[in-house]
């Protein structure tokens, strides 16, 4: 059969006929230095099961709340104090808990569990709408990989939400993150004719299917355009870049598969976080440290026994309850809240190495990644034995660039609605937002 | 129509469509009428509403400051609920309202009380307008949007369509899972830019695992002569027909007749890669590669219709709807055919296919995929699993066994057409010589291979003996008879117990202090506090009578506890170790005593039992009817795709009718849920704006 006219296909295939898909691949560059300038990243990092009481506050302060001492749970931070925020008392009033909690801990709104519902977009996707034509990815959504009976439950495993009724698909592979932001020749040849003739073909199911089954086409042409975005996105990156030595020659692609170890594995996932920031991919990061309701081991934590949510119901040391394992048990009450503790510690840890490397890495102005960037971490539950809804422990590291003064706890008498901070933050990013969720305004108390 | 709030019974909707006709007839004398209407309706008003207003009141007085207009815990308000007429529209709220009274949860301890005929007041108004509503009034097939293939469905219809078991999606992202229960629900098949990507590099993959540029296996050769068909009455040069090599593949893929547009395109495309220089397999290949990323591959298109009531589905969608309830994946080339033909609507037909159906190895999806989702036992070995260093014999072969056990014996209702209550009860199972011989204590089973035996036990018969089910239901190293009690309640019989308030999922301290108490014991004292009692009297017996299964499922006598004594003379287990912390080895002393196991239990409301015997014959004598619904429930959400909704119950309660007419056996029940108004009809939402 022989084609009667020039489609725009062809011409399309003409141009870049002999071409791979120019993805950014190993040996291209990255857009490290063109394109830094005021530029600010945003990343949340979630982690459930809250914490115990009163862990989550500085030993001493200043006049103006100036952090001085952390206390003992929260030490792995103590050489960051300068770039920290600890803000008190926040809370998410439309629901709480490892289900509710989850979903709202971003959006602000309640969830509703049958109509999969979340309420509204998550902050995060707020933000990664505004800047989707910046970046090869909008935003990047990671999370450990689950472990235990709910980690294929929606809503334990669902912060960020691109519509009220469609959360992120999380990447939980590092092999897989990497080749999304550096992707190799091999898995995408020729794949961008390929879309480009589906497309057409696409776009007259819609005169076929009814009015509410074209939501579902839209959704499916709207993931078609974030690619397109991307791959276009790539091919102007690869022509304009020059090749960033220091980088490319120290870049090596993960093993495909999980690793083992669990603090490798934490922080093989903060490294590509920080390679996403470093290398432009993308300025917006959600890394769930596991489902909302994890039963994790921390075992590998010296003097640490049972499973974290378990731990978290501490005022029972019988290994008696529900939450327990059947082999685990605590001699008092003390001893299974510091166990708790320790694993709230533990990712303190984690999340000093990924400051610490922040800080080693600097921006062409002198400036480091971390003072660009916003680190908000924290948890949709305050002390978990009691399922509080207040309290949240939330933190705040990295200046935004130069847009937060940093170094300071702020202490509010009252609850303050943890969608207020996401509003300021994605302020910060250039969003023009006032309110989010329960949170009609801004919150104040980062300058 | 304010006055309007529900039509239950023949009398007042008469009356009521004799006001309106009235209205309506006698408008000359209209004064004289209303006069008289408004004292009718005045009546009529005042006896409906009353009900509505009471039950508003009611709430109002109870039950607002929490869940009212201004304070809506936990998402609920009462007061816009009421509002709602009728109520079933949101049955699943009311039922756990109903639940949440019932037991005495609601309102909490702390906060003012109803009295006692205020309360039951509340329940009698609730269940008259919930349990006895009139159902037939109903006539909505439902709609749910076009969904996603599911990565087993997308996996499986790549199988068919290639020859080749390929399990590509492996590194997908995970399947997340909502209210329906199943993964199949279109409310939690999501299409997201991240997914896309797979789809786009999976379509590649597939494209050169299946037709590599140098084939060299026996299957490479398979899947071309697939793939390139021959045109039998081929008029092209070499046999080569590309048009009808494409025309093939595209009604497969799309799972209807291609269109003569559609072929135009993929045929220009084709064309458009050959003058470029292409191999003709590689061209193909290329349309091939991008069929499979197109929508009408991805999602179950079915063709929308310009209607305001509902309208069947066409043969071609209803051989795909049989096709991913039995199979989970794309029909085969009888359905197709039969599409073709028109034919397969026709009642006789179809039962005869979905039998065949049922025979097709290819409907193990019904026990790998439906009861393992709806059961939960998929999570066994993936999310459900103990540490293998202190476990070693809890290995993923034996896990991959209890996973089988419990699917090939639903598989076995299925093929033999058992009755549903075989499900509880059974003189059956299958085993492999590991699982047996490790959970079971069966011990003339050898070989991998699992097989079907006779069981002489008559404990083990039926799930609520499988090692699967037992696992799932348990903690870690531990057996729940919380766990399991709501499991039985919930999962079997679904007549879930109200939610447990935050944080009272934990014995007290002093309880759990006191160590010479049973757990039975603690737990019981646990549920005599009043507020928790409502509960847990229903669940917990339930739980203990099971107790004699040990966490995987193993049978003990005795609970056995073995704790660290002092001396050796006490002991009667010591172990010598070596640590690092001390040069000489160390001697550890263990005494294990044993506590007799107490599996006496009850259903809410029934009489005592004991043991699981006692259990399931309880079950099947008081309980058969909501077990009959909870697996009608489950079959009929699996099979459309989609959570049940209110309108759905009259489709429930035909096919449990037609269960009782024929001893309630599986085949009869999914031959209904095949006939069923919702899985061969549609109709457009409501809200639909055209």
């Amino acid at each position: 059969m022989k084609p009667t006219t020039f489609s725009r296909r062809k011409v399309l295939r003409g141009i870049g006929a002999s071409v791979a898909l120019p993805l950014l691949d190993v040996t291209s560059a990255f857009a490290q230095n063109s394109l830094s300038n005021s530029k600010n990243r945003l990343a949340y990092l979630y982690f459930p099961n809250g914490i115990p009481r009163g862990i989550w506050y500085p030993e001493k302060t200043g006049p103006n709340g100036e952090l001085l001492r952390l206390n003992e749970w929260m030490n792995p931070l103590e050489p960051f104090k300068e770039d920290l925020i600890i803000p008190s008392n926040m809370w998410t009033p439309e629901g709480n808990g490892h289900v509710d909690g989850t979903p709202t801990w971003l959006t602000g709104h309640g969830y509703d569990s049958r109509g999969v519902n979340a309420g509204g977009l998550s902050a995060d996707q707020i933000v990664a709408r505004h800047l989707r034509d910046q970046t090869l990815l909008p935003s990047l959504e990671m999370s450990t990989k689950g472990e235990g009976y709910f980690s294929n439950s929606l809503p334990r495993n669902a912060i960020s939400w691109s519509a009220p009724d469609r959360p992120m698909a999380r990447e939980i592979e590092p092999r897989t993150i990497f080749d999304r932001m550096f992707s190799t020749k091999s898995s995408v040849n020729s794949n961008r004719s390929v879309m480009d003739s589906v497309l057409a073909d696409a776009r007259s199911l819609a005169n076929v299917v009814s009015a509410a089954d074209s939501l579902r086409l839209d959704e499916y042409f709207e993931s078609i355009r974030a690619l397109e975005r991307r791959i276009e996105f790539a091919e102007r990156q690869s022509t304009e870049m020059r090749n960033d030595r220091a980088l490319t020659d120290t870049l090596v692609a993960p093993t495909p598969g999980i690793p083992a170890n669990h603090e490798s594995y934490v922080r093989l996932m903060m490294d590509l976080m920080i390679l996403a920031f470093q290398s432009d991919a993308t300025r917006v990061i959600t890394f769930m440290l596991d489902h909302g309701q994890s039963n994790r081991y921390f075992n590998f934590i010296p003097e640490v026994e049972g499973t974290w949510h378990a731990l978290s119901h501490y005022q029972n040391a019988s290994g008696m309850t529900e939450d327990d394992d059947g082999t685990t048990s605590w001699e008092s009450v003390e001893q299974k809240r510091d166990m708790y503790a320790e694993v709230v510690r533990w990712h303190h840890s984690q999340v000093a190495y990924l400051l610490d490397r922040m800080k080693s890495i600097r921006e062409p102005d002198g400036s480091t990644l971390l003072d660009n960037s916003m680190i908000l971490m924290g948890a949709a539950i305050g002390d978990g034995n009691e399922h509080d809804a207040s309290h949240l422990p939330t933190l705040l590291a990295g200046r935004g660039a130069g847009t937060i003064k940093t170094g300071r706890y702020i202490e509010h008498s009252e609850p303050t609605d943890l969608a207020s901070i996401h509003v300021s933050l994605a302020q910060r990013m250039g969003v023009k937002i006032d309110r989010l969720g329960t949170a009609d305004s801004a919150y104040e108390g980062l300058i | 129509m304010v006055f309007v709030i529900r039509f239950k019974k023949f009398s007042k909707q008469t009356l009521d469509i004799a006001i309106r006709a009235k209205m309506r007839i006698h408008s000359v004398f209209q004064t004289l009428t209303l006069c008289f209407l408004s004292f009718l309706t005045g009546a009529v008003l005042g006896q409906i509403s009353d009900e509505a207003h009471e039950l508003g009141a009611l709430f109002e007085q109870n039950c607002s400051s929490c869940h009212g207009p201004e304070t809506q815990t936990a998402g609920i308000n009462l007061t816009s609920l009421t509002q709602e007429q009728p109520l079933v529209k949101n049955i699943e709220i009311w039922r756990r309202v109903i639940g949440a009274l019932d037991v005495g949860k609601m309102p909490p301890p702390g906060a003012p009380q109803p009295s006692v005929s205020e309360r039951n007041r509340m329940l009698e108004l609730l269940r008259d307008d919930i349990e006895n509503y009139d159902f037939s009034l109903l006539d909505d097939p439902g709609f749910e949007l076009m969904r996603r293939l599911t990565h087993t469905e997308y996996d499986n219809t790549i199988r068919d369509l290639f020859g080749v078991e390929l399990n590509v999606t492996e590194r997908f992202p995970t399947e997340l899972i909502g209210n329906s229960g199943f993964e199949n629900s279109s409310n939690t098949l999501f299409l997201q830019p991240a997914l896309m990507e797979r789809y786009i590099g999976a379509a590649q993959r597939v494209v050169d695992l299946a037709l590599p540029d140098v084939p060299d296996t026996a299957q490479h050769f398979k899947t071309r002569e697939m793939i390139f068909k021959v045109n039998p009455t081929g008029n092209a040069n070499d046999g080569f027909d590309s048009r009808y090599v494409l025309s093939n593949f595209l009604t497969r893929a799309y799972r209807r007749p291609v269109t003569e547009e559609e072929l135009l395109r993929a045929a220009e495309q084709y064309s458009e890669a050959m003058e470029l220089g292409l191999s003709v397999e590689a061209a193909i290949k290329q349309v091939i590669q991008s069929t499979l990323i197109s929508p009408k591959f991805l999602l179950r298109v079915e063709a929308g219709r310009q209607e305001s009531g509902a309208y069947r589905v066409s043969d071609w969608e209803l051989a795909s709807r049989l096709s991913y309830f039995l199979w989970a994946t794309m029909p085969d080339e009888e359905l197709f055919e039969l599409a073709e033909a028109g034919r397969l609507s026709d009642p006789v037909v179809l039962e005869k296919q979905v039998s065949r159906m049922l025979m097709d190895e290819k409907a193990v999806t019904l026990g790998n995929v439906f009861a393992a989702q709806w059961l939960g036992f998929h999570n066994v070995g993936t999310r459900i699993w103990l540490d293998p260093i202190d476990n070693p014999w809890c290995t993923d072969t034996l896990m991959a066994a209890m996973r089988d056990e419990t699917s090939m014996f639903f598989m076995s209702l299925v093929e033999e057409n058992l009755p549903i209550r075989t499900l509880i009860d059974a003189d059956f199972t299958y085993v492999n010589e590991e699982l047996a011989s490790t959970l079971y204590g069966i011990d003339n089973v050898s070989g991998d291979q699992m097989r079907r035996i006779e069981l002489k036990d008559p404990n083990r018969g039926g799930i609520l003996g499988h090692a699967s089910i037992l696992a799932l239901t348990s903690n870690y190293k531990t057996t729940s008879p919380v766990k399991r009690g709501v499991y039985v309640l919930d999962t079997i019989l679904g007549t879930p117990p109200p939610e447990p308030p935050p944080n009272v999922g934990v014995l007290s301290q002093e309880l759990q202090e006191m160590q010479e108490m049973s757990f039975r014991e603690k737990v019981e004292m646990h549920s005599s506090n009043e507020y928790c009692r409502g509960c847990h009297s229903r669940i917990d017996p339930i739980g203990f009578s099971m107790e004699n299964f040990s966490y995987f499922g193993q049978w003990r006598d005795t609970y056995d506890f073995r704790v660290r004594v002092d001396s050796e003379e006490e002991a009667d287990e010591s172990l010598t170790i070596n640590t690092e912390s001390s040069p000489e080895p160390l001697t550890i002393h263990f005494k294990t005593t044993k506590r007799p196991i107490a599996a006496q239990g009850s259903l809410p409301d029934g009489e005592g039992f004991e043991g699981p015997v006692g259990l399931k014959e309880t079950l099947l004598r008081d309980r058969h009817p909501d077990l009959v619904r909870q697996v009608v429930t489950k079959m009929l959400a699996y099979s459309l795709g989609r959570q049940l909704e209110y309108y759905d119950e009259p489709a429930i309660r035909e096919i449990m009718g037609s269960l009782e007419e024929d001893d309630y056996k599986f085949q009869t029940l999914i031959q209904k849920v095949v006939a069923s108004y919702p899985f061969q009809y549609k109709k457009n939402p409501a809200e639909e704006i055209h």
